[in-house]
């Protein structure tokens, strides 16, 4: 995707999501959009922002399952590491990641508790309000599939960004409010096809970041292994 | 006024004021009041003792505030408990707060380089590469978890995740349920949590102050919710006790003043009397609190608050004077006569008060003080300077035709001779009955209601709060060594937990361990190129990169160099108020407490402990607190038996014969056994404050009885004597009365005494002390 974005930070007095956001280059394109969907407005007093049609229309049912494939890259590491398994969205705010390749590993969050169960070893739990890093994170995941927009708002600041080639392929850029939080974690990415996510991404630079690939399989995986190369992956559609 | 000597009186008036006010600024500048409690208690004689006197001023039990959030639903509780936590957190009054929502910055910056040298898992494992291997595979699924972003940052620096472990270490052993992070209790009703505050539970201001912010704190915390907050412990019944007292004695005082101006006015109907009449008082109070302030240096606000409910005696020698003074008088002659009588009165009363000069009890002494200089001042200001400025101009009592009926009537009573027998009799009946005589609970001297007791109890046992009862206390020369006891110590009460014998202890050496063991586990730490080997191995086949540990390595090798933490070293750290709370210098070494939770079976945790380390002891609070009230009372009885021999031969010598002694002393002492009597006989225990309260009612009587008995044959001297006894009487019994209202058990217990002493006194005196020739005149 090679699209620029303008912020969706709000004009005075404006909402902060109802301005459309598109292409620089294609301005005209843009002011036609805006004068659509004033018209539109007009037509439908009660019409919402695009982003906020976009994270409804990504609201699953729960019980939900998906696989996924997470590559990890950190400058602990070597070369970046994969894991895959399945994300299983149980009830509003509960989730529950296990882990299948290359180990076992289940982590259920409920709310702001955490419970890592790894065979052999006693249960780990832990609570989110000690890690704010993670609450943000784990809290856009259930804002997604709740598809509530207003939740996401808490805590970032969002802009989504089309394909200019092709408006079914969207991203949708997380960026936390609190700067500390967005210095540690970054903006988190997360991108997909009409009304299915397909990755996303997080983390501020390119030593340490982690993409997770909802519905694929790790045979699907570019080489060479890189952020860029994911990125494409994501980018394209299948 | 019209002085008989003119301007003289108004010399002496203006002379005498100026140093009362001399006084006042003298003891306003010197004055500085105490609020601890220990004052009052006896010199501790056993080692436990001493722990109980120091525990309750210091201990770290009786600075802890147990919180308690209700009233309103789960998640509201929830969220006003970690808003008040983290308004609280870092405030200069408290050392803590919890609310069981430990994060991992439990561990200070500026110990983070000593994790190896104070996590107990040191003393399970070496680096070496199958340990290293087995955490560093569980890495990589931290690596690879949700939680990447929060343990990746401290991987290199601590791949053993030996901080966790450490943090996980000081948790407390044994805590209340939590919901969503939080701390409730087994109901789910209300969210707890524990404070404990910078100042000691026994400073009822400083109490008081870290109430006031918890209170702000809340009020801010709760937001909108209709949660309400409840706050138990020592330190909350100290600022509460000293608040109600303040409040009733205010209004009982201010009841009780107005009630004495009333009197004071319709018995001498001159407006001067009450001026006049108070400035032997005034002048009493403040030479008790100069020689107080003088001797001790303090004066506990105990002794200020008695001090001035036992000196109200002293209002009673300007009375007797106005009584007797009546125009064409001279005042100093009138004052001359009284002077034996009076002055028998004053040395007697000071010998009952030198007995608590005796009790070796630092708060008894001064009031000792206080009472016995303010007593003297009062008597020689009375007898010296007043005659000399209250002129004679008063209608003589003599002549009210009032007073000469009730006298009559009042003389006409038949005095049956079986009456004493009778009344000795009764008493011995009533001391027969069940029940306890004397109060042995310490409690006893600051009570505090039941129902607050008993929620204090609920919390308590929630929180898994220390036991206010048991506690052991190991003592050694040195710090390091009470440290190397106390781990020692810790293999058989872990036993003993998981035997059930107690839920949970806590001690100074889980925050800071002795220094061998520091050196030991410092010993195990491998050199940096064996580390890197070890790591090598370890990370074979994984997909960290070979260099991804070096600041772990080089944590390490700082580790080995480090000089072993101690008690100082932990200064202005959380684990300052932790460790230092549970490990104290005394004059004679030191001490390390092991507070213990849930104490089931107080026995064998006896025996598991008397085997395990040398110098240690169980410390049964109640046991030394219970002995501690029975000695000090024992000494209290004897010295004041002897104090009561000594009185009898100061009366006798000053009436000259013991027939007249006798009549002077029965009324006393018959009251005394009757009040005792009473009080056992309604089922209430006598604590020190009843003592006080009997010595005052007995020189009460004293008073009234040698008046009486002073009354020679001539009527109008009768009824001026009459009159005199019956203003002080009444004054003094108004007062107790209203002292007896009170809801606080001390005063009520003062008042209910003397009160029921006054009235006694005065009926027994007149009945047996008058003369024998005043039923002749009354025939008459």
């Amino acid at each position: 995707m090679t699209t620029a974005t303008e912020s969706n930070e709000s004009p005075p007095g404006g909402r902060a999501d109802s301005f459309p956001i598109a292409s620089r280059n294609h301005r005209m394109l843009m002011n036609r959009t805006m004068v659509a969907l004033l018209a539109s407005l007009l037509l439908t007093a009660a019409a919402d922002s695009p982003i906020t049609d976009l994270v409804r229309s990504l609201a699953r049912p729960a019980p939900d399952t998906v696989d996924f494939v997470e590559v990890r890259f950190s400058p602990l590491l070597e070369a970046p590491m994969t894991v895959s398994g399945t994300l299983e969205y149980l009830a509003p705010g509960r989730l529950a990641r296990s882990v299948a390749v290359p180990y076992e590993e289940e982590t259920t969050i409920d709310g702001e508790n955490v419970v890592v169960r790894r065979p052999g070893e006693k249960d780990r739990r832990f609570s989110l309000r000690h890690a704010p890093e993670l609450r943000g994170l784990l809290g856009s995941f259930s804002a997604i599939l709740a598809g509530d927009a207003g939740a996401l708002e808490e805590f970032f600041d969002l802009s989504l960004q089309r394909d200019a080639a092709d408006e079914s392929l969207w991203s949708l850029e997380l960026a936390p409010h609190d700067a500390r939080l967005r210095k540690k974690i970054g903006t988190i990415r997360v991108s997909g096809l009409e009304k299915t996510v397909r990755c996303i991404s997080m983390g501020n630079s390119g030593e340490t970041a982690s993409v997770i690939l909802l519905g694929r399989a790790t045979g699907e995986l570019p080489s060479p292994l890189t952020l860029d190369s994911l990125g494409g992956l994501c980018a394209e559609k299948p | 006024m019209k002085p008989t000597t003119g301007s003289g009186a108004w010399l002496w008036l203006a002379a005498w004021t100026l140093v009362v006010a001399l006084m006042g600024a003298y003891v306003w500048d010197t004055l500085r009041l105490s609020g601890d409690l220990r004052l009052f208690l006896p010199k501790p004689q056993t080692a436990e003792q001493r722990l109980l006197l120091e525990g309750i001023g210091e201990g770290p039990a009786s600075s802890l505030l147990l919180i308690s959030l209700e009233g309103a639903q789960p998640e509201e509780l929830v969220a006003a408990s970690r808003g008040l936590v983290s308004a609280i957190r870092g405030q200069r009054g408290f050392l803590r707060i919890d609310n069981g929502d430990t994060g991992l910055d439990a561990v200070p910056e500026r110990l983070l380089a000593y994790r190896y040298l104070l996590s107990p898992d040191m003393d399970r494992r070496r680096f070496d590469a199958p340990t290293l291997r087995a955490e560093l595979e569980t890495r990589v699924r931290d690596l690879m978890s949700p939680a990447a972003p929060v343990l990746e940052p401290i991987m290199t620096r601590d791949p053993t995740f030996e901080l966790l472990r450490l943090a996980e270490s000081w948790t407390p052993q044994h805590e209340p349920d939590r919901l969503d992070g939080v701390w409730f209790d087994t109901t789910r009703g209300r969210a707890l949590l524990v404070a404990q505050t910078r100042a000691a539970g026994f400073d009822p201001d400083g109490q008081q102050a870290a109430l006031d912010a918890l209170t702000a704190a809340f009020e801010r915390a709760r937001g909108a919710s209709r949660a309400t907050m409840l706050v138990s412990g020592p330190g909350s019944f100290s600022a509460l006790m000293k608040e109600r007292t303040q409040t009733e004695a205010q209004w009982l005082g201010g009841a009780a003043t107005a009630g004495l101006l009333l009197l004071i006015a319709v018995a001498y109907r001159r407006a001067r009397v009450l001026w006049l009449g108070s400035l032997p008082l005034a002048s009493a109070g403040l030479a008790g609190l100069a020689s107080v302030s003088y001797l001790f240096g303090e004066v506990h606000g105990i002794t200020l608050a008695f001090g001035f409910t036992l000196i109200g005696v002293a209002q009673d020698y300007p009375m007797h004077l106005f009584s007797h003074q009546r125009r064409g008088v001279d005042p100093a002659h009138n004052a001359r006569a009284l002077w034996p009588t009076m002055a028998t009165g004053v040395a007697s009363t000071c010998i009952a008060y030198l007995a608590f000069l005796a009790s070796g009890v630092t708060g008894l002494a001064q009031l000792a003080v206080f009472t016995i200089s303010g007593l003297a001042v009062a008597g020689l200001t009375t007898r010296y300077i007043m005659p000399r400025i209250i002129g004679d101009d008063y209608p003589d009592n003599g002549g009210s035709d009032r007073l000469a009926r009730l006298w009559r009537t009042l003389a006409g009573l038949p005095v049956p001779r079986w009456l004493p027998v009778a009344l000795v009799l009764a008493c011995a009946a009533g001391l027969a009955m069940p029940g306890p005589m004397w109060e042995d609970d310490l409690g006893g001297l600051t009570p505090v209601p039941r129902p607050l007791l008993q929620r204090d109890a609920e919390l308590r046992a929630e929180l898994g709060a220390p036991d206010v009862r048991y506690l052991l206390a190991v003592s050694a020369p040195t710090e390091n060594e009470a440290l190397r006891q106390l781990e020692a110590l810790t293999p058989a009460l872990s036993q003993a937990v998981a035997a059930g014998v107690l839920d949970a202890f806590d001690d100074a050496a889980r925050y800071l361990p002795s220094i061998e063991t520091q050196r030991r586990r410092q010993a195990t730490l491998p050199d940096s190129d064996t580390l890197r080997a070890a790591l090598r191995e370890a990370q074979a086949g994984l997909p960290f990169r070979a260099d991804a540990f070096e600041p772990f390595v080089a944590d390490v090798a700082a580790a080995r160099e480090l000089e072993p933490l101690t008690l100082a070293d932990l200064a202005d750290t959380p684990l300052a108020a932790l460790a230092g709370g549970l490990l104290n210098r005394r004059a004679d070494g030191w001490i390390g407490t092991v507070t213990l939770s849930g104490v089931h079976d107080a026995e064998a945790l006896e025996r598991t402990v008397r085997g395990a380390a040398s110098g240690v002891a169980l410390v049964d609070l109640k046991r030394a607190s219970t002995s501690l009230v029975v000695e000090q009372r024992t000494r209290i009885l004897w010295t004041l038996a002897m104090a009561a021999l000594l009185l009898v031969a100061v009366v006798r010598f000053a009436l000259g014969d013991w027939r007249r002694a006798t009549k002077v002393l029965a009324p006393m002492a018959l009251t005394t056994a009757i009040v005792i009597a009473v009080l056992h006989a309604a089922g209430q225990p006598m604590n020190l404050f009843h003592l006080i309260a009997l010595v005052l009612a007995a020189g009460l009587g004293l008073d009234y009885a040698l008046f009486f008995e002073r009354a020679a044959d001539d009527p109008m001297e009768q009824r001026r004597t009459l009159h005199g006894i019956l203003v002080c009487a009444v004054s003094t019994f108004m007062v107790f009365a209203l002292l007896a209202l009170s809801s606080i058990p001390v005063l009520r217990a003062i008042g209910v005494t003397v009160s029921l002493g006054v009235i006694s006194n005065f009926l027994l005196a007149l009945l047996m002390t008058r003369p024998a020739r005043a039923k002749a005149d009354a025939d008459r």
